[in-house]
Order: structure tokens, then C-alpha cells, then sequence
């Protein structure tokens, strides 16, 4: 009898507690596009640039790199083309545009759901003012941190 | 004289064992009962997108165990923060009760424990979801709601539930039971890119853990069948 008591009471306790349904979990997400950045005469070397200006286009803010070889872009999830204004130290302007497929992946409840990418295309506009060309390395952007495109200056 | 104290002393005897029998040993009812779970339209009332009905049944064995089973329906739409996703689909359960309770002659009330085996059937429709994304530099739109509805069909989930509970007669043949329950999610048929996130009869999944857990209030009407 007792022990059927305390069997209830743990029950009810059990009962009402439920997990948040928070998402905790940083590596659920959808990932950025990872450039990095070469030297065109010496195409295996890299070349940090001191200091490099992005901005997407029709966006008032950019992203500031101070001495990046590397840098990590958010695409956008609602479009199949991407074109950020890539700007370098001396102040000349390149744009990049960037054709993928999406495809929305499940997570769990409470993270939801992320996006996954498939490049088709990475071009700039010319004439190029500072970026020799460009080159995709990895089609498919799963995770950020790959080098998907590599940039030769 | 000798043989009228023979016919008394036998007269005696046959009495005796008569009298050995005259109080009646008490007779259990054996019954059917049949009732309808009370806490789902009570949910209904008090819950906005939940629809549910239950019928519950037990039947009695032998002196402390008894034959139960519960079969339903759930209608439910969750509309979280990430998601917008509805479940319906049919359940049924099948187990036994104990009654651990010393009744006095003549009362039927009960202190249950018990478990069941379930089974359900459903299906799942995804009306609409929400992209995680950390950086949210564009300021796009991340919910994003297909065309049409991306439905899941004949989907099904097996569980184990363990109960304890009570069951008391309020009026002669109408019994109140209340019971909580821990439900052990056993298997369920997994979907492409998406989980079985609620289940009829099981409630709530979590995606950490197999348990869930749920509560039953009926109201029965008992139908007495036979007495030994």
C-alpha cells in the first residue's frame, strides 16, 4: 500500500516535468560559405589581406576583416543567388555572385530545421579590379568549416 | 427409550452440520465495466488545437487482476517557435490492473497497478518550419511554409505504459477512476527527415528520451456478470 503511494507520487512528479524545448545546440545550424584567399602568382600560397570590407548587396552593414586569409559568409535561405561586394585595402571593389540549390534539412523540435546548400556558380563581375579569379573548390556546403571557394588575388 | 436417544443424537448431529453451513460465504461480483475517459474533453475545453476521445473497459478475472483495455483518437496541433505541425490517428491499449486494496465485504473499490501494451496509427503533416540560422545578416524571412502541406502517412508507434491508479464506486455500478502513467516508447516507424514528434495515446515524444507520460480519468458503468 505504501509503497503504491510513493509509486503515485513519483508518477505525478515524472508527469509534470517536461524538457524546455530549447535548442542548445550550436552545431545545429545552417552553415556559411567559407572562402579563402590566394596568391594568383604563387596559386598554392595563401595571402591574408590587411584589411578586407564585405557587404551584401542591398545591405547597409558589412563584415570587417582585419589581416584574413579566410572568412565565413551567411548565404541566403530564402534565394538561390547570393552577391556580396567584396572591398580590399586600397579601397577598389569586386562583386561576387554565388548561384546554389537549397534544401532544408530537419533538425529536432526545438532547434527546427537548417539549410544546406549546392553551389552551381561562383563568379565575379568584371571587369575585376583587385581578384584575378575565383575557383570552387567544394560544391556542397554542409558544414563551414571546408574552404568552398578559393579567391586568387 | 434407547432408540428415542439414538434418533436425538443423530437429530443433533444432522443440525449441527446444517448449522455449519448457515452462514452464506460471501459471493464476489464479476463484471464488465465500460467508461469514457473524462480528462479529454475536459482538455478539449481548456486546450485550443486538441481534439481526443477515449473509451476504456476492464473486466475482471479473478480476485485481484483484472483484464483492462483503453481505444481512442487524438487530434492535435503543435505551433511552437519553430515549428507548425499537426498529428491525428487512432490508439488502443491492452493489459492488466492489480488491485492491491483490502476491500470490506461487499465494496468494490480499487488501488491499481497495472501496464499495457499499445499500439497506434497516425499520420503527421508539416504545415511549416523555421531555418536555424545563427547569423541572421540578410534579414530574410526563415519560416518558410510549402505549398502544400508535406504529409507523413501510416505511420504507427508501439509503447509500454505503467499505471497506477484508483477506482471507487460513487453510485451503485458507477465507478470514478483516476490513474497516471508512464509511457516506455518501445519502436515507431521512423520518417524520412522528420520525427513522430506526438503520437495518439502516447502524447508527447521526446526526442532524448523514450518516456513520456499521460493520466486518465473515466467514469465506468459497471455491468455485473456473474458471482462466485
Amino acid at each position: 500500500m505504501a509503497k503504491v503511494r510513493y509509486l503515485f507520487y513519483i508518477m505525478i512528479v515524472f508527469a509534470s516535468c517536461e524538457p524546455d524545448d530549447i535548442c542548445g545546440e550550436v552545431n545545429a545550424r545552417t552553415p556559411q560559405i567559407v572562402f579563402r584567399i590566394y596568391d594568383a602568382s604563387q596559386p598554392t600560397q595563401l595571402k591574408s589581406i590587411d584589411t578586407l570590407r564585405v557587404v551584401g548587396a542591398g545591405q547597409d552593414d558589412g563584415f570587417e576583416f582585419l589581416n584574413v586569409d579566410s572568412i565565413a559568409l551567411p548565404l541566403r535561405v530564402d534565394a538561390a543567388k547570393t552577391t556580396f561586394g567584396f572591398t580590399n585595402t586600397i579601397n577598389a571593389t569586386d562583386s561576387i555572385h554565388l548561384s546554389y540549390e537549397t534544401n532544408d534539412l530537419y533538425l529536432n523540435r526545438a532547434c527546427g530545421f537548417r539549410t544546406i546548400f549546392s553551389l552551381d556558380e561562383a563568379t565575379t563581375s568584371a571587369p575585376a579590379q583587385w581578384i584575378q579569379s575565383i575557383e570552387i573548390l567544394q560544391n556542397e556546403i554542409l558544414i563551414d568549416t571546408l574552404t568552398h571557394v578559393k579567391i586568387y588575388h | 427409550m434407547s432408540r428415542s436417544i439414538i434418533k436425538y443424537f443423530l437429530l443433533c448431529v444432522v443440525g449441527f452440520c446444517y448449522a455449519q453451513d448457515s452462514i452464506p460465504k460471501y459471493k464476489e461480483r464479476y463484471s464488465l465495466r465500460l467508461g469514457i475517459d473524462m480528462s479529454k474533453p475536459i482538455r478539449m475545453m481548456i486546450e485550443e488545437n486538441y481534439k481526443g476521445l477515449e473509451f476504456t473497459a476492464d473486466y475482471r478475472l479473478t480476485y485481484n487482476l483484472y483484464l483492462a483495455s483503453e481505444m481512442g483518437m487524438e487530434e492535435k496541433h503543435v505551433i511552437s517557435e519553430v515549428l507548425d505541425f499537426q498529428t491525428s490517428g487512432r490508439y488502443a491499449k491492452i493489459g492488466v490492473d492489480i488491485n492491491v486494496f483490502k476491500n470490506w465485504q461487499g465494496m468494490e473499490n480499487q488501488l491499481l497497478t497495472g501496464f499495457r501494451l499499445a499500439t497506434s496509427n497516425h499520420k503527421q503533416q508539416l504545415n511549416s518550419y523555421s531555418i536555424r540560422q545563427l547569423e541572421h545578416y540578410w534579414q530574410e524571412d526563415l519560416n518558410k511554409t510549402p505549398t502544400e502541406a508535406i504529409v507523413y502517412d501510416d505511420l504507427n508507434a508501439m509503447w509500454l505504459e505503467f499505471l497506477v491508479g484508483v477506482k471507487a464506486e460513487l453510485l451503485k455500478n458507477m465507478y470514478v477512476g483516476l490513474s497516471v502513467r508512464m509511457h516506455y516508447l518501445l519502436n515507431e516507424k521512423e520518417i524520412d527527415h522528420f520525427d513522430n514528434l506526438y503520437v495518439p495515446g502516447f502524447h508527447k515524444v521526446s526526442g532524448v528520451s523514450p518516456w513520456g507520460a499521460g493520466l486518465n480519468y473515466s467514469l465506468m458503468y459497471q455491468f455485473p456478470i456473474f458471482k462466485k
